[in-house]
Order: structure tokens, then C-alpha cells, then sequence
């Protein structure tokens, strides 16, 4: 793992971890607000 | 890179109360604009016009369809960042509208679609909080990074490919807004 890919590795986690805990509640805000999370996060490579 | 002009505290959090200034109302535009589109719609065909845009912009994703995303495509001036605090605040608000940088994945597409078709004013409350959050973490892992340069790279370089990670992460997520809400 490359020290640019470990700099992501926080930002990953937290995807990983609110995107297991949407999922596990089921349907609601939570649904909502992590989908928006990732797509928020996938813009950043852009400014 | 747009870190480099809001590293500082008081700019960075600047830069965050900017974030969700500017996602909030953008995320309740969208339900705006949706309550009046789907208000003769019975929900069932608003689900499927959501379904809908989330599959043909999932398949765009993954170059199984070819089209421009719609966007600005155009950035945020850098000298805005320049006034301390308040250059930081108007900075993030712009990129937290999502409506003025280019765009590399249609996922924020997608989630405002879902908004248009499907969603609340609480929906949109989170969504835009999530949005906001997202592109905060960029931010905080430049401030919690050691090496700036390493960070530069890594949302240079790296993050795009990671990009249909991005979209597989979405995949189970809009199946649940979208089909079992």
C-alpha cells in the first residue's frame, strides 16, 4: 500500500463503517444520509 | 488543490460551516422541484422514474453507457479563499452546492434524482448533512495528513480509481432508498 492510498484509508473506514450501519438499520434517514456521505466522498479527487 | 488555501483552523472550519451552508438549501430545492413534478404521480411510478435514473446513471458508471453528465464544470474562483474565514465559508458553500466543480461520478446525480422523486424535508436534511460530510472528509484527511504532497496524490491519482468502489458502495444503499422504503 502506497503512503498516498493509507493517507485514504480513514476516509474509507468511515464510509465502510456508516454504510454497514445503514444497511443494518434498514430503510430511513440513515439510507439517505450515507448514500449522500459516499457521493460527497467520491467527488473529492475534484474542486 | 483547494485544501491548500482553507488548511488553516479557522479556515478549515470556515470551510466546513461553508460545506453544509451550501448543501442544505440545494438538497431542499431538489425536494422544491420534486414535490410540484411528482405531485400528480402516484408514488409507485415515482419509485420506478427513480429506479429508473439510478440504474441508467449506475450503468454510466460503469462505461456501460456513454453521455455527458450534466454540470458546470467550472471551479470555484481561488482568490474567494483568500479573505480569511468568511472567503473560506462562501469557498466550501459553493462546493458544497455540488453545482459548481466538475464532477468525475454521477453519484451526486443519482442522490439528487432520488431527492426529486422520493424525497422529504427530513430526507433532504440528511442528505444534504451527508453530502456535506463527504466532502468534509477530504479536508479533514489533508488536515490529519503529515505529508500535504502524499495528500495531493492521493485525491489526484488514487481516489479515482477507486471510483467503482464508490458506485458498488451506492449499489445496496439505493436499493433500499429507492425499492424497500
Amino acid at each position: 500500500m502506497t503512503a498516498s492510498t493509507r493517507l485514504l484509508v480513514p476516509g474509507l473506514t468511515a464510509i465502510v463503517v456508516a454504510e454497514i450501519a445503514a444497511l443494518w438499520y434498514g430503510p430511513g434517514g440513515f439510507i439517505w444520509l450515507t448514500a449522500a456521505l459516499v457521493a460527497g466522498f467520491s467527488l473529492s479527487g475534484s474542486v | 488543490m483547494l485544501s491548500s488555501s482553507v488548511r488553516r483552523g479557522s479556515d478549515a472550519a470556515g470551510f466546513i460551516v461553508g460545506l453544509f451552508l451550501g448543501a442544505f438549501p440545494t438538497a431542499f430545492a431538489f425536494v422544491v422541484v420534486g414535490s410540484l413534478l411528482r405531485a400528480p404521480l402516484p408514488v409507485l411510478v415515482c419509485q420506478i422514474l427513480a429506479g429508473l435514473a439510478a440504474v441508467v446513471f449506475l450503468l454510466r458508471e460503469f462505461d456501460l453507457l456513454k453521455f455527458p453528465l450534466l454540470q458546470n464544470a467550472r471551479l470555484v474562483p481561488q482568490f474567494v479563499a483568500l479573505t480569511p474565514f468568511w472567503g473560506s465559508v462562501q469557498f466550501g458553500a459553493e462546493m458544497g452546492t455540488g453545482m459548481r466543480t466538475y464532477s468525475p461520478t454521477g453519484l451526486p446525480h443519482i442522490m439528487a434524482l432520488c431527492l426529486v422523486f422520493l424525497g422529504s424535508w427530513s430526507d433532504a436534511l440528511l442528505t444534504g448533512a451527508g453530502f456535506a460530510l463527504g466532502r468534509a472528509l477530504m479536508l479533514l484527511t489533508f488536515l490529519l495528513a503529515r505529508d500535504k504532497q502524499s495528500a495531493d496524490k492521493a485525491f489526484d491519482f488514487t481516489l479515482p480509481k477507486l471510483t467503482p468502489l464508490f458506485v458498488l458502495a451506492c449499489v445496496p444503499l439505493l436499493f433500499v432508498l429507492v425499492v424497500l422504503r
